[in-house]
């Protein structure tokens, strides 16, 4: 009996002990240069990166600790390269990773954000308002707002939403989704690079010059996305392309399919037809006199080429 | 899985595998096994240091094209001066007056033992019999040139599947450890070839490996390793599932796509869409190494 009692009163102070870790916030704060880069890796919990008028980084866990490691300062001595880190935990392994229920980070709007995701914990990640922001994660869903400058996402399995941004983009996600609004070039040479082994891809309202957007088994939907004298590149495995353009919209678009491919064509377009029955197919054809060039590629997939 | 051999990898990348079915099943092996991917790939990689080392001495002219380049730049050089007077001369006087220069007398006696050599040798073939059981299949005219040759009658190389590590030819072609000399092609095809000289070069092209393939198959085979060597959180079961089965369906459209970009490697639509699939392949190998490399790093 007396053994019994002992267990229970280490198990009631263990348990609670963790109950007050789990309960812990940590608040930090640090001034820094405006063009400061933000690294740091998450092993647990939902994430929010915003950006705000202050030259200052200020981080806010709850149920986890933080701290900053300075990396690099400036002539002012302002931090300019700054790590997030959960200096406390000790844990073996990630050892640096921030963990939480709430993870929240501001940092200055024209600030870079270096992020990591190691696990599989499957927490959302929110980033909005900065100038570059560099996500590498397992199975996040991540969103992407107002990313002024320059964006790079790598995903295996989670969703990537990205809306109201500009610059050089590229997404990449084996098995999520991506979706991609009123994007826009800083620069007429700006990329737009999305690629999905199985997930779906879909643009709406962007105007790149530029795209290349590739899927193996997944979908890919433009809708209103193209301009006039941009170079676009759409390619599919398996999957289907939806290409969604207004009827006066000038063009030039070369369709390259195996024989399995299939294409459906809404435009009243005079194809030049190199068809070998068997063999791959390469059809070219314009719409009005327009310098637009759109290639479409599908190996096994079908091809449809839609009146808006 | 059965390998390939050496020497199978051998006969394929130097285009011997004629009959259609050998070269497919190599070619969807290759497609399909990353061990043999990269034995290709060495081989291949062996052989152009070969060529490469080999450059200078063979882009050289053979002796005797250099002293019949020596032989033409003198008569040109002598003939100049008064070119008129040699167009004059008969035929046996200019082949007098070739002669009698000093510096030609090598040449031309080396020239002379050539030509003796070559009539010698086809007196000696007329007396020896000829073997009665020469089937019409195995003989050979080759008209234009004026000579009956007899074909060494090649069995078409059958792929046996013997072992873990062995994929071999039919025993009528003893495989040898490491070096297969060429040897003649199927006669049919032969014939074929002899009519139109052009198809034995499209031939041996087709089933090669296109040069700008390499990079692509490269880079596949380095990132397969590393995906191979990757962290076993990212390649847990349920996304093992997914990688498998996308990865089916990329090697599906390589595969198809090799055989018509094979079957006719100047049809550019077959090698876009084989590019493409090369590149949507990368892709999905280099981001699950990315992702295995980012969480090693995080250990």
């Amino acid at each position: 009996m007396k053994k019994f009692l002992t267990q229970l009163s280490l198990l009631l102070m263990f348990g609670g002990a963790a109950d007050l870790a789990a309960a812990a916030q940590t608040e930090k704060a640090i001034e820094t240069a405006a063009k400061v880069s933000v690294s740091f890796c998450v092993a647990a919990g939902d994430v929010k990166v915003r950006g705000w008028e202050r030259n200052e980084v200020r981080v806010w866990v709850e149920g986890g600790v933080a701290d900053f490691k300075v990396k690099e300062r400036d002539a002012q001595n302002k931090p300019v390269w700054l790590f997030v880190t959960n200096v406390a935990a000790g844990a073996k392994n990630y050892d640096e990773c921030l963990r939480g229920e709430n993870i929240e980070i501001e940092l200055p709007y024209t600030a870079t954000v270096g992020m990591k995701s190691p696990n599989s914990a499957g927490g959302n990640i929110i980033i909005d308002s900065v100038a570059k922001a560099t996500v590498s994660s397992v199975d996040n869903n991540i969103q992407l707002r107002n990313v002024t400058q320059e964006m790079e996402i790598s995903s295996l399995s989670g969703n990537v939403s990205v809306e109201d941004s500009s610059g050089k983009i590229s997404i990449k996600t084996f098995g999520g989704d991506v979706a991609a609004f009123r994007l826009r070039p800083n620069d007429f040479s700006d990329p737009l690079k999305l690629g999905s082994t199985s997930g779906s891809i879909v643009l709406k309202d962007v105007t790149y010059k530029n795209i290349e957007a590739g899927s193996t088994n997944g979908e890919l939907g433009i809708y209103n996305s193209l301009v006039r004298g941009g170079s676009y590149d759409f390619n599919t495995t398996n999957g289907a392309v939806t290409l969604q353009l207004p009827s006066d919209f000038p063009f030039q678009i070369r369709v390259t399919m195996n024989a399995q491919g299939n294409f459906q064509n809404d435009f009243p377009l005079k194809f030049s037809n190199t068809s070998v029955p068997g063999q791959a197919r390469l059809m070219t054809g314009s719409n009005g006199a327009g310098d637009t060039s759109i290639n479409l590629t599908t190996f096994n997939g079908m091809l449809h080429l839609k009146k808006k | 899985m059965k390998h390939l051999n050496e020497a199978t990898i051998q006969s394929f990348l130097d285009g011997e595998l004629l009959a259609d079915e050998a070269s497919e099943r190599v070619t969807k092996h290759i497609a399909l096994c990353q061990l043999c991917a990269d034995a290709l790939l060495e081989a291949e990689a062996g052989q152009a240091e070969v060529n490469f080392a080999f450059a200078a001495e063979a882009s050289a002219p053979v002796p005797s094209q250099r002293i019949w380049a020596r032989i033409e730049n003198e008569i040109d050089f002598l003939g100049a001066p008064d070119k008129a007077k040699v167009e004059t001369k008969s035929f046996w006087q200019q082949w007098g007056l070739f002669f009698t220069a000093s510096q030609f007398a090598f040449a031309g006696g080396l020239a002379a033992v050539v030509f003796a050599s070559f009539f010698a040798i086809q007196i000696l073939r007329q007396a020896q019999p000829k073997p009665e059981n020469i089937t019409a299949e195995n003989k050979l005219d080759v008209s234009n040139a004026g000579i009956e040759e007899i074909a060494m009658a090649t069995p078409t190389p059958e792929i046996v599947e013997t072992g873990p590590e062995n994929l071999i030819v039919s025993p009528s072609r003893p495989v040898k450890a490491s070096y297969q000399p060429k040897k003649a092609v199927k006669p049919e095809l032969r014939n074929t070839e002899a009519q139109n000289p052009k198809s034995k070069i499209e031939n041996r092209k087709s089933l090669k490996v296109l040069p700008e393939e390499n990079n692509y198959l490269n880079s596949i085979a380095q990132l397969s390793k590393a995906v191979e060597a990757s962290d076993e959180f990212v390649m847990r079961p349920s996304f093992r599932v997914d990688y498998e089965r996308n990865l089916a369906v990329m090697d599906g459209a390589i595969s198809a796509m090799q055989k018509q970009v094979r079957s006719n490697p100047k049809d550019e639509n077959a090698r876009r869409i084989l590019f493409a699939s090369y590149r949507n392949k990368i892709e999905l190998l280099n981001t699950v190494a990315e992702k295995s490399q980012m969480i090693a790093s995080l250990r």
